[in-house]
């Protein structure tokens, strides 16, 4: 099977300084990938570079077995959707204008439109996007991106500014698109917990360099958090998931 | 359920009712320019002369209102019809390639380069006076000019608005600064430099309708045909090009065809201020900020806007003429206030 996402040895430089050093990364169909981080540790620089919107000093990047360097816009926009970590959301347009926006021929709407319904935004069609709650300007934002029906989703830190219950309610949209059309989806994401949550894999990046990468109980361990964070984490586990507290073990009373 | 999907999702594509006020708008403009004037010729008794002249019955006005009508007074209309839609157009374009409300066609130092363009005309050609059609053609050349060397200053293609707009505030004061100078070793051209600044389209003849008509043209179609990709744009460049939008390409092309637009409105009267930014403001408060809606509006509001802005211009003082971008700046500013009035209540 063709992985959606195959980059290698992917480096971007700003200065003479490497944001992104010799990173590996893969995402096969319906697989969930996460980066995480510390602040500076080159996350956005890397799903930008992945996502087409900045150019490479080195390596290779293939989008569903094409080079994205030998890809046109429109192309590379239909085999990656981007949400980023600040959406503009224009004042005044609506709701159906702003995911409509890749395109209006027949097949696009009715794309639109069931995309819409399955995020239920139906209902706000002609509300203003500005005037949407962050959960559902979030939930715009991110169906303007499936609209794109690409095989791969990048989103650069997708629950910025929202609450808790929002938090869960886009990951869960995300989560359940990946379900059911085997989406590939690329996230960077803060909230440790949110990451172990919904990750099959993920990705610490420290100093633009992979530091660890694999199954979400090898990389969200006490040791290299604390070694890459700089602070010390408990891991404790709920439902199944790992949940990362901060402060020693000895410091975490469970109540 | 496709049926259903497609009521769920309404475009931002232009309603009929919008372009037909707008045409309308335009059309009476136009009539209201051929009917007044020093001399009064009824709007009646122009209808029925077209529709005589078409064949289609009606009545001739009499040789001297024909002469009034069609010779002296339906060049300088529909001049400021194509002028007044071309400087809205490239207005509502600049706007939307900037992301910038402010932005008016005159950003990238179209201005200075063509008030540099004319002075060097009448200065050093016409001893004080050139011939109106060799300060067009002077004009226009200093206007693109100026749009060139901002482009180049800016760093090509790659540079981003704000870059653009820097170099053509860097641009446009040193070409102020050119054309200051040159003003100063002719006391004689000082007057005609300043009439030419206010802007006029009392030299406007079929001959020189058809020189700037091309660019007009051109332009006018270039940006509408943009219009779409405005919007796309309007999210911000990172994510238009990751909606596939090709960010330098569209930018280059629009800003390109504006600022030809723009060149050839001003060559052809002026320095006609306002019209670029407050018709497509009032555009977009009245009918929403897709620019598929803007531009094609604004090229019918800012056609009829400076037809009667032109008819205020030749008929508020007997016998003399005000310099026609006085008269848009006062005609625009109330009649902005007011559409931003109506607008807010509109909105509550």
């Amino acid at each position: 099977m063709t992985a959606a996402l195959a980059a290698t040895g992917l480096t971007v430089r700003v200065g003479g300084r490497a944001l992104v050093d010799d990173v590996e990364l893969t995402a096969s169909p319906g697989e969930w990938v996460t980066v995480i981080g510390p602040n500076g540790a080159g996350k956005t620089t890397l799903v930008h570079a992945v996502a087409g919107l900045r150019s490479l000093d080195g390596g290779r990047v293939a989008l569903s077995g094409r080079d994205l360097s030998t890809l046109s816009s429109r192309a590379r926009a239909s085999l990656v959707a981007f949400v980023p970590q600040t959406p503009v959301v224009p004042e005044g347009l609506s709701v159906a204008e702003y995911v409509l926006l890749r395109g209006e021929t027949p097949r696009d709407r009715a794309v639109v439109g069931e995309v819409m319904a399955r995020l239920d935004l139906t209902e706000l069609a002609l509300r203003s996007v500005h005037t949407l709650s962050g959960g559902e300007r979030q939930r715009a934002v991110i169906a303007r991106a499936l609209a794109q029906e690409a095989p791969l989703l990048v989103l650069d830190e997708p629950t910025t500014g929202l609450d808790l219950r929002h938090q869960l309610d886009v990951l869960q949209v995300v989560a359940e698109e990946r379900r059911s059309r085997r989406i590939a989806v690329l996230a960077t994401l803060h909230d440790l917990t949110l990451a172990g949550r919904f990750a099959d894999r993920i990705v610490l990046l420290d100093g633009g360099r992979t530091v660890a990468t694999g199954a979400v109980r090898d990389v969200l361990t006490e040791e290299l958090l604390c070694a890459h964070y700089g602070v010390a984490v408990t891991v404790l586990e709920h439902d199944g998931v790992p949940v990362v507290v901060p402060g020693s073990p000895s410091a975490v009373r469970v109540t | 359920m496709r049926t259903g999907a497609r009521e769920a999702t309404p475009s931002a594509a232009l309603r009929a009712r919008h372009l037909v006020a707008a045409i309308a708008f335009a059309v009476v403009a136009t009539g209201v320019g051929l009917s007044v004037g020093s001399v009064h010729v009824p709007i009646t008794a122009i209808v029925k002369d077209v529709a005589w002249r078409a064949g289609l019955g009606g009545q001739p006005m009499s040789p001297v209102d024909a002469i009034i009508v069609w010779t002296l007074r339906a060049p300088r209309v529909v001049m400021a019809l194509l002028v007044g839609g071309t400087l809205a157009v490239a207005g509502g374009s600049y706007q939307g390639v900037f992301r910038n409300p402010l932005a008016d066609p005159y950003l990238l130092g179209i201005a200075s380069g063509a008030g540099l363009g004319a002075t060097i005309a009448i200065v050093t050609i016409g001893g004080g006076g050139a011939e109106p059609g060799v300060t067009t053609i002077f004009a226009f050349v200093g206007a693109l000019v100026a749009v060139a060397l901002t482009w180049l200053v800016a760093g090509r293609g790659g540079a981003g608005p704000t870059t653009l707009i820097l170099a053509g505030v860097a641009v446009a004061s040193v070409l102020a600064a050119g054309q200051t100078l040159l003003q100063q070793t002719s006391s004689l051209a000082v007057a005609h430099v300043y009439y030419w600044l206010l802007g006029s389209l009392a030299s406007a003849t079929w001959s020189s309708i058809l020189g700037v008509l091309p660019y007009m043209a051109v332009s006018v179609a270039v940006c509408l045909v943009c219009a779409r990709l405005l919007d796309v744009l309007s999210v911000g460049e990172l994510e238009s090009a990751s909606l596939g939008l090709p960010v330098v390409a569209v930018r280059t092309t629009v800003i390109a065809a504006a600022s030809l637009g723009a060149a050839a409105a001003v060559s052809a009267a002026g320095l006609i201020g306002f019209v670029g930014i407050v018709v497509p403001h009032a555009v977009r408060l009245m009918v929403g900020v897709s620019y598929r809606r803007i531009l094609v509006l604004s090229l019918f509001g800012g056609a009829g806007f400076l037809v009667l802005a032109d008819v205020l211009a030749r008929s508020i003082l007997a016998g003399q003429e005000l310099p026609i971008g006085v008269v848009t700046a006062i005609l625009g500013v109330p009649f902005f206030v007011l559409v931003l009035h109506v607008g807010r209540l509109r909105l509550r």
